[in-house]
């Protein structure tokens, strides 16, 4: 609904995510770094069963949107996920729905008065 | 699998169709329950014309409601794109967003039923925040995510 300037800045730093969600490896990548605590760029090769040079294209936009964290450990990069982003994206959703319900009490009374 | 990225709510009205139809799209009557006093340039929603008012709601009086109709189906479904304007310490664009209301006829009452989409569509540029937190419990971060995704 109608966002107030703290929801609007809540659903503007949700969009990437979203965007970066909106792909089904990249959603398994997150799921599998959810389950596991973590992984090697090759360990999450071999989960979602695509090349490594997709999986690192995957990744680097995770990273982007700020959904994963990397570091380099030897020759192997190790990631992580950040999940304060995906409570950040649900509450933008929380708010949108609540104010709605709202909206449709307003109309519900408006329409039955 | 996929993320859930909408927001989808209803209510059952007890009024007829009709009645509930004429209150989502004639403006004067939108604006009294979705508070927002129209600048009066179009009098109901009609695909392709832009409406513009002010928000009246108590504390956000004032701020600029638009909104695009991309759907009117008689009596049945409304649906229009609004932006979601950034702050203005905000490097972004809006955020542009699809609301439809469906209306479905239940003996005397009306289903009413709002979905709002488009949460992944970005904005002409991105704001990048630097802002990061420590992190929860994996376990709880694994309920978050499954309530988040579908399928």
């Amino acid at each position: 609904m109608r966002p107030t300037p703290e929801h609007a800045r809540a659903l503007r730093a949700a969009v990437p995510l979203f965007s970066a969600l909106g792909d089904e490896t990249r959603l398994r990548l997150v799921l599998r770094l959810a389950k596991d605590g973590g992984g090697s760029t090759a360990d999450l090769c071999a989960a979602v069963e695509v090349t490594r040079q997709a999986v690192s294209k995957h990744l680097e936009i995770l990273e982007d949107a700020k959904l994963v964290r990397s570091r380099r450990q030897g020759r192997e990069r190790q990631w992580e996920l950040a999940p304060e982003r995906l409570q950040d994206a649900h509450d933008a959703l929380d708010a949108i729905g609540a104010r709605w319900d709202a909206a449709l009490r307003r109309l519900q009374h408006f329409v039955e008065r | 699998l996929q993320i859930m990225n909408h927001v989808e709510r209803d209510i059952v009205v007890h009024a007829p169709r009709s009645k509930v139809w004429r209150a989502i799209t004639t403006l004067s009557s939108f604006g009294s329950w979705f508070e927002v006093a129209f600048d009066g340039a179009e009098e109901t929603f009609r695909v392709g014309a832009t409406v513009r008012g002010a928000i009246t709601s108590q504390g956000h009086e004032g701020l600029p409601f638009e909104a695009v109709a991309t759907v009117v189906e008689p009596e049945h479904t409304l649906a229009f794109r609004w932006p979601h304007l950034p702050q203005p310490d905000e490097d972004a664009g809006p955020v542009w967003t699809t609301v439809t209301f469906t209306l479905t006829e239940r003996g005397a009452t009306t289903h009413v039923a709002v979905r709002e989409e488009g949460f992944d569509a970005l904005p002409a540029s991105r704001r990048r925040t630097d802002a990061e937190r420590n992190g929860e419990g994996w376990g709880i971060q694994v309920e978050r995510i499954k309530r988040f995704v579908e399928g």
